[in-house]
């Protein structure tokens, strides 16, 4: 009778490391980081910022965020903000840099450069599987 | 000398014959616009060049023409439109000045406030592109520098 038991127990806990095992290979790849709103400032006033947008709306951080505007045809202001409170902006009037700021969504990662002057030099736009989407 | 003959008499047959033949299917392909000047085409019409099985005629060329100069001429006239087209107005330019002393008074206060972005909403959409990207580069340099902490959970404006 116990063994009966072992032996059952056995089995649901093989069909359940299956379960676990095929569902994840079906699921997908997932990025595993945080997500946060990360920036880099150099000496000569150039950086770098990059954030989540899924991974930051439905994480616990309560000020990061970051964003980017296009407020006319071409001109565009891109702005990071992390959970310490380290902000970073910059500006560009550019018609092909417009156009990365109009292909984000809800699930990309957004990664913008500027130089010393504050002027946007790369936005960078990745939409990919792995990263989560805005819920709720 | 009648074998020179009929060795000169083939080939100068063939050539004229080769000319009338290209002479014929020229005018055929490329009749004179006798025929006078035909209907107008509305403006956006397809040219008469893409009608098959009509040739082009010196009207159709004529009327592709007019269309051109009619179609640069509702368009701005290259550069020297562009630069009028950014030139500030002295409105955009009294907005400027507005928007750039709110900025300078944020950044003597460290930090720039809903209020301030509200004050300025208006003088700063009321200017021109360049403009508003000088306005902004300005500003970004400020917080990348640290000497303005924006307040608010959003862009500027």
């Amino acid at each position: 009778m116990k063994q009966q038991k072992l032996s059952a127990s056995l089995v649901a806990v093989a069909a359940t490391f299956a379960l676990g095992v095929f569902g994840a290979a079906f699921a997908g790849s997932k990025y595993t980081g945080t997500g946060n709103v990360s920036i880099t400032k150099n000496a000569d006033g150039s950086g770098v910022a990059m954030g989540y947008f899924g991974h930051i709306y439905n994480g616990p951080g309560m000020k990061q965020w970051i964003g980017c505007q296009r407020y006319d045809n071409t001109g565009l202001f891109c702005h990071a903000r992390t959970e310490a409170d380290l902000q970073a902006s910059c500006s560009v009037n550019s018609s092909f840099l417009a156009q990365s700021v109009s292909s984000i969504s809800p699930d990309t990662r957004v990664t913008f450069h500027w130089n010393a002057q504050g002027v946007c030099t790369r936005i960078v736009v990745v939409h990919s599987s792995e990263y989560q989407d805005k819920q709720g | 000398m009648p074998v020179k003959l009929r060795e000169w008499l083939l080939p100068a047959a063939t050539g004229i014959a080769g000319l009338a033949a290209g002479l014929f299917f020229a005018g055929s392909a490329n009749p004179p616009d006798v025929a006078g000047p035909e209907a107008p085409t509305p403006l956006g019409a397809a040219p008469a060049s893409a009608t098959p099985g009509r040739p082009l005629t010196a009207e159709d060329i004529r009327r592709v023409v007019r269309e051109e100069l009619a179609a640069r001429s509702a368009t701005p006239a290259g550069p020297a439109a562009a630069a009028a087209e950014s030139k500030p107005s002295s409105a955009q330019l009294q907005s400027a000045t507005q928007v750039t002393a709110a900025l300078e008074s944020a950044i003597s206060r460290g930090s720039w406030t809903e209020a301030d972005a509200d004050a300025a909403r208006e003088d700063f959409h009321s200017m021109t592109g360049d403009q508003q990207a000088e306005f902004l580069r300005q500003f970004a340099v400020a917080v990348n520098q640290g000497r303005l902490v924006p307040q608010g959970e959003r862009v500027p404006f």
